[in-house]
């Protein structure tokens, strides 16, 4: 019987793209995963869950928009004192950097359903919110990057 | 159809950075889910684990022995790859030894259990006969160690009136139309600092012998006072003051837990501190809104936004300690065991801070100020010390908020959004004779800089840490510019000024520059926008210019010397700075208050304008407390104390008035303390008067000749059968001064 270190190789690498895609920009996908990961430790083994890759996909989907909301009373904060984060943001080009201003919540969607190829209802079930909910989010990520192509891909 | 565009960004996106390999991500986790948990504490959510206070503590530096026997203890779970990387975005691309992430970020624990047992097993590395190092026994020895308590036990009888203002009315009033006051000088504008006055322009409100005085400026009388016996300093938000003050706890002492005729005890000094909410919306009749009772002594605090963050260090002395009633090896062993013993059976409760908070009368139950998994530590062990951030919003001060960490903190640096708190790494514990232990100064010491978000107004929160060789000097050692921390220090005989860089897991050091005044410390330290000016001194004042455009590479770009030093620089304009300090030989021995005119309009070449030397054996307040330096800009006056002491005996006592203008320096006047003894501590502006205050009262002058207007006298302290030590007691036994000014000698005098 394999054991959680075989089990998390093979999950890993789609992990660390999901947590890559999902990340605010300040947060390494890595510590996403280890996060993710470590709490999921806590309560069980990985070989314990049903689909511990789809279990860990939600644990670093949740964590990212977390991590998101703590970051946006910072910048928030930032921005009172009149200071702006163009140097942190100078390590992308403009289309990724405009794609990292979407919400974790709504890159979450557009990376399950354009990337992974999953359908909505999956994408929902997998992060624990409605069909309706990821649809709306979907939405939401491609109007903020000024597409009209919503629903396309269902 | 798909949008390949989006799919390629999305593609891309997934791809960044340089993934650390399952192995590696899988075994930081797993020893993460073994310890304590939340890795990006920045942006942990803390829960208020108790309704009126939840608090996050740092616990000062406890891991010492396992770093020496097994290495960084957080090497085995890598909380990041070296930031700046591909992998995020911090800011710029630097190195990072992951040994010094590893030294300096602190550690959360993961409940009260973790606390505990990490607590026990460091105290009982560390416990002798007497009890623990700076925690109730022992001896402390290093630099930065514990404060000393500012005085006995006094009163909490807060909510009585002090003595009924007893000062005539002044005679006339001072109105003018010039409705212009100043502010307390502070390092960074818009974060107040407390001080021992502020004022609103309309009134003045003063500690004087440890009470709360409310004088008023346009009618020089005392209007309102509250006693308290024991304020620090205070902070004024709008119609209320908060009050800061130690000196509450006291020794606990329980006979019952004497064993033995070989051991005596335990015998704690538990002190603590009290903020106190003024409602001060009739200055006739100041109330008492709130206050909080919480372990340890206050430090200092800032006020951003009308909220004040509070910074408190506390030891763990509700765990009672004994000690052996003769120096027998008998009793020794018996102390030594007990205080295993009772080491074994402490909880989390007797290693962290307590408060209570008292609101309309009532006072809540005695809890911890900080929730277990708010606590957290550095890797490096800094003590037993508690050190915490309370945060206080004097419109709801009932729902004051703490977050905690173990260290030892001295000296705190507040920006708009940070509150940075520097504490000393500890070094070793030794043994000594008689069965104590005394923790050493470390040899090649580091300062450990502990970095607060306080962006959100109902808790601070802990961030992230740095490490900085050397020592810092004060609160002016520290500077935030662009988001990077400037941290000037000393390490033995060299001067270094250090650039900080938030990158996410650490306050990454991104740019040094050293060899600063070789064989001399740093008396003063000044950084204006992206220039330091760093003062040393052994026997001539080398003014240093240091260029921080570039944060990556700081450079000294200018040099002055001359002798005598300043210990606090003052920028008056982009092209000017004002410098107090002392006038020294030749041969450096120190020759009385200068105050010096640069013009740093160019940075490589600094120029001394003019020195004013204000005479030998005098010394200015302002030369160790910033508060105590006034700059009136509309007047371009500077106002400083003053004090004589000549070979005769006293002479000058007050402060002296200059106008200051690029081309000199010229005395404009001088005010006189009311009795020699009392001095002047501090300097105000309102309404085109200058107010001076000394313990003996407040004095109204003009401003263009300093002659006197007025004088309000503080009432004169009662003598007390017993003076808990501490404060000078004017006009007690044994003075040869005249006695202060009574009452009626009130205005116009």
């Amino acid at each position: 019987m394999r054991g959680d270190s075989e089990l998390f190789e093979e999950l890993y690498p789609g992990l660390r793209r999901f947590a890559a895609a999902t990340a605010p920009r300040e947060v390494d996908p890595d510590d996403l995963v280890q996060e993710a990961v470590a709490r999921t430790l806590r309560q069980h083994s990985l070989t314990e869950l049903d689909d511990a890759g789809a279990y860990l996909r939600r644990a670093i989907a949740n964590l990212a928009s977390n991590h998101r909301r703590g970051f946006a009373r910072w910048r928030v904060a930032i921005g009172r004192v009149g200071r702006t984060e163009e140097g942190r943001m100078a390590e992308y080009d403009s289309d990724l950097a405009d794609l990292l201003r979407v919400p974790p919540e709504g890159r979450a969607v557009l990376y399950l359903v354009d990337i992974e190829g999953r359908p909505y209802a999956e994408a929902a079930t997998l992060l624990g919110i409605s069909e309706e909910a990821a649809r709306a989010r979907a939405a939401r990520a491609r109007r903020r990057l000024r597409l009209d192509l919503e629903g396309e891909q269902s | 159809m798909k949008d390949r565009d989006l799919e390629g960004r999305l593609e891309r996106l997934a791809t960044r950075g340089s993934p650390r390999g399952a192995d590696t991500v899988l075994e930081a986790a797993q020893a993460r889910a073994a310890g304590p948990p939340a890795t990006v504490t920045t942006l942990r959510r803390l829960t208020p684990a108790i309704a009126v206070a939840a608090a996050v503590s740092l616990i000062g530096g406890v891991a010492i022995a396992r770093s020496r026997d097994n290495g960084p203890q957080i090497a085995s779970h890598p909380l990041s790859t070296v930031p700046g990387a591909t992998t995020t975005t911090g800011p710029p691309e630097v190195s990072i030894p992951t040994a010094l992430i590893a030294q300096s970020r602190l550690l959360p624990f993961s409940n009260c259990g973790a606390l505990t047992s990490y607590m026990k097993t460091k105290a009982l590395q560390t416990v002798s006969a007497y009890g623990l190092p700076g925690a109730g026994g022992g001896m402390y020895v290093a630099a930065g160690g514990v404060r000393s308590s500012a005085g006995a036990a006094e009163s909490k009888d807060s909510a009585t009136a002090a003595a009924a203002p007893t000062a005539a009315p002044a005679s006339s009033s001072l109105a003018t139309t010039d409705n212009g006051f100043s502010m307390t000088n502070v390092q960074e504008a818009g974060i107040d600092e407390p001080d021992i006055v502020k004022t609103n322009g309309n009134y003045i409100y003063a500690t004087n012998n440890g009470d709360l005085f409310i004088v008023s400026a346009t009618q020089p009388k005392i209007v309102g006072s509250l006693k308290f016996g024991n304020v620090n300093d205070l902070f004024l938000v709008g119609d209320r003051v908060i009050v800061f003050s130690n000196g509450g706890g006291g020794y606990a002492m329980d006979d019952r837990a004497v064993a033995s005729s070989k051991v005596a005890g335990p015998n704690a000094y538990n002190p603590q501190a009290r903020i106190t909410v003024v409602d001060v919306s009739n200055p006739a009749s100041p109330k008492e809104v709130s206050h909080v009772d919480i372990d340890g002594q206050y430090i200092s605090a800032r006020l951003v936004d009308g909220v004040a963050r509070v910074v408190l260090s506390s030891v763990p002395s509700r765990v009672g300690f004994v000690y052996p009633v003769d120096g027998t090896p008998a009793a020794t062993t018996a102390a030594f065991e007990k205080n295993k013993q009772t080491i074994q059976a402490t909880t989390a409760a007797d290693w962290l801070p307590h408060m209570t908070v008292t609101s309309n009368g009532k006072t809540s139950t005695d809890r911890t100020a900080v929730a277990c998994d708010d606590a957290y530590r550095p890797p490096q062990f800094s003590g037993f010390s508690m050190l915490s951030v309370l945060t206080i919003d004097p419109k709801n001060p009932a729902a004051a908020k703490s977050t905690s960490v173990a260290a030892d903190g001295q000296i705190v640096y507040g920006s708009a959004t940070r509150l940075y708190i520097a504490t000393t790494q500890w070094g070793q514990v030794q043994p000594m004779a008689g069965g104590a232990s005394q923790i050493m100064a470390p040899t090649n010491p580091k300062t450990l800089i502990h970095d607060f978000d306080i962006s959100d107004p109902g808790q601070a929160r802990y961030r992230v840490s740095g490490s900085v060789r050397g020592t810092v000097l004060n609160q002016f050692s520290m500077s935030e510019h662009d988001g990077n921390l400037r941290v000037a220090t000393t390490d033995g005989d060299e001067s270094f000024v250090t650039v900080l860089a938030d990158q996410s897991k650490i306050l990454g050091q991104i740019g040094q520059v050293g060899g600063l005044g070789k064989g001399e410390r740093i008396y003063a330290v000044r950084f204006i926008g992206p220039l330091g000016y760093v003062v040393t001194f052994r026997q001539v004042d080398p003014l240093y210019v240091v260029d921080l455009h570039d944060p990556t590479k700081p450079r000294v770009v200018g040099e002055l010397k001359i002798l005598g030093y300043s210990a606090y620089l003052h920028p008056v304009s982009d092209t000017l700075l004002i410098g107090v300090g002392q006038d020294a030989t030749e041969e450096g021995r120190r020759a009385g208050t200068q105050v010096s005119l640069f013009d740093v309009s160019n940075p490589a070449a600094p120029k001394l304008l003019q020195k004013h030397a204000l005479g030998q054996n005098t010394n200015s307040q302002a030369e160790y407390d910033h508060h105590a330096f006034l700059y009136w800009a509309p007047k371009q006056l500077a106002v400083i104390p003053l004090q004589e002491y000549g070979q005769q005996g006293p002479g000058f006592s007050g402060a002296i008035g200059m106008h200051v203008v690029p081309t000199e320096i010229r005395e404009v006047g001088r005010v006189a303390a009311p009795a020699q003894y009392y001095g002047i501590s501090r300097s105000l502006v309102i309404g085109g008067q200058l107010f001076t205050i000394s313990q003996g009262g407040i004095k109204a002058s003009t401003l263009d000749t300093f002659a006197e207007r007025a004088f309000v006298a503080f009432p004169q302290q009662q003598p007390q059968p017993y003076d808990g030590g501490g404060g000078v007691s004017p006009g007690s036994p044994g003075q040869t001064e005249p006695s202060p000014p009574s009452a009626d000698g009130g205005a116009a005098r």
